[in-house]
């Protein structure tokens, strides 16, 4: 039912891994385009930290309250624990996501370990 | 990431022992600036700690103790999960159903196409999907199965008939649970004959499975799953192969089946699953 622990410490690693990568990529896209705007720098940042979670889905709608206050002001320091809870498809992982990305672009994380149960 | 932190990489392979891996993940940790570990489906683990009939799992116990006290003080943690007691002194937040007027945008996203169903300027038709997506609380997946399944005015009336009369508190978690349940059951009802069996049997997989394991195990079509997939009873996403897509049921979904199945499919599929994953 659980991934491996081990193996999870691996995944823990490999992510790590790929965010470092990720982050030397935009290192080169920010060197490439250091001629072209600040704007297009920034937009090529934030597009690198875009990675797609798994089941995320690509409509979605509302949470508006959640993602601008009731996360948002749970999340401002490093160290914070939160639980999105609810029943069974009322969203909750896809809300995760969302949060998720619009924090990174804000800056608020420099890196995102994701670990899928179930 | 082991090179990047400056640990070489066959280094951190002769650490066998938990501890040790421990200790490397939470020193990578600690050389962020602020890492989150972002744990899906935290119920998984809550359930079996939760339990007191029966002991728990190593496993659970050591991921509750790794994110309990073994993640630096930059670290956050951020579940999802259905059991709202976790054991990680986290703060909670519940999660209601959309609007009403969200509701009808998710349904308006998701509905084919159809001059009848997608932003209908009919009145009667607009009264009863309106009707029916206060019925389910707002419940995101209750409306996304109601989009891609419901075709005419009578299955409207119908689907509506079976979720009972009164509209659901998108603030009450059971009922909008129960709701859901009832969409579960009307879509499977109105499946023919060859997928109604075959769903539950796809409740065997674990993880994510690709469409050739369910055509080998189960000898059914490639047809099969993509309808059920279009019918968002099967969710798809891509493997780490690019352009490789997996495909897998809801847990709520898995659970409701498990639950109704009086089958014990497991036993009877047991030789299939392990001739297509040894081969």
């Amino acid at each position: 039912m659980f991934p491996d622990w081990n193996s999870s410490l691996e995944k823990i690693m490999q992510t790590m891994k790929v965010e470092s990568q990720r982050e030397s990529t935009i290192v080169d896209k920010l060197k490439n385009q250091i001629e072209t705007s600040v704007g297009n720098i920034e937009s090529a940042l934030i597009s690198s930290k875009n990675v797609q979670f798994k089941g995320e889905k690509e409509f979605f709608v509302g949470r508006k309250v959640y993602l601008d206050k009731k996360i948002k002001n749970a999340i401002k320091a490093p160290g914070f624990s939160l639980s999105i809870v609810g029943p069974g498809g009322s969203g909750k992982s896809q809300l995760a996501f969302k949060a998720i990305h619009q924090f990174e672009k804000e800056g608020i994380f420099d890196v995102v370990i994701p670990i899928y149960f179930d | 990431m082991a090179e990047n932190l400056g640990i070489p990489v066959d280094e951190f392979d002769k650490y066998t022992n938990i501890e040790d891996r421990k200790s490397i993940v939470r020193n990578a940790l600690s050389g962020k600036s602020h890492p989150l570990i972002f744990a899906d489906n935290y119920e998984t683990v809550s359930y079996e700690l939760n339990d007191k009939s029966k002991e728990p799992s190593q496993n659970a116990i050591d991921i509750s103790n790794f994110l309990n006290d073994n993640t630096p003080n930059n670290t956050s943690i951020l579940l999802t999960s259905r059991e709202k007691y976790n054991n990680l002194r986290e703060e909670l937040i519940d999660l209601e159903g959309l609007s009403e007027k969200k509701s009808m945008d998710l349904f308006n996203g998701l509905v084919a196409p159809d001059k009848l169903l997608k932003s209908p300027k009919n009145k009667k038709v607009k009264g009863l999907i309106q009707n029916l997506l206060k019925k389910t609380g707002g419940h995101p997946l209750s409306i996304e199965l109601i989009a891609k399944n419901i075709t005419s005015v009578e299955e409207l009336e119908e689907l509506s008939e079976s979720l009972g009369a009164a509209r659901v508190d998108r603030t009450a978690s059971e009922e909008r649970f129960k709701s859901l349940e009832a969409c579960f059951g009307y879509t499977i009802n109105k499946l023919d004959k060859a997928l109604k069996e075959l769903l539950p049997k796809l409740s065997l997989f674990k993880s994510p499975f690709p469409i050739s394991a369910a055509t080998e195990i189960f000898s059914v079509q490639k047809g099969d799953i993509i309808n059920l997939y279009n019918r968002s009873l099967l969710t798809r996403i891509e493997s780490e192969n690019p352009g490789y897509l997996l495909y897998y049921i809801h847990p709520a979904l898995r659970n409701y089946l498990q639950n109704k199945s009086d089958k014990n499919l497991e036993f009877e599929y047991r030789e299939a699953f392990s001739r297509y994953y040894l081969s």
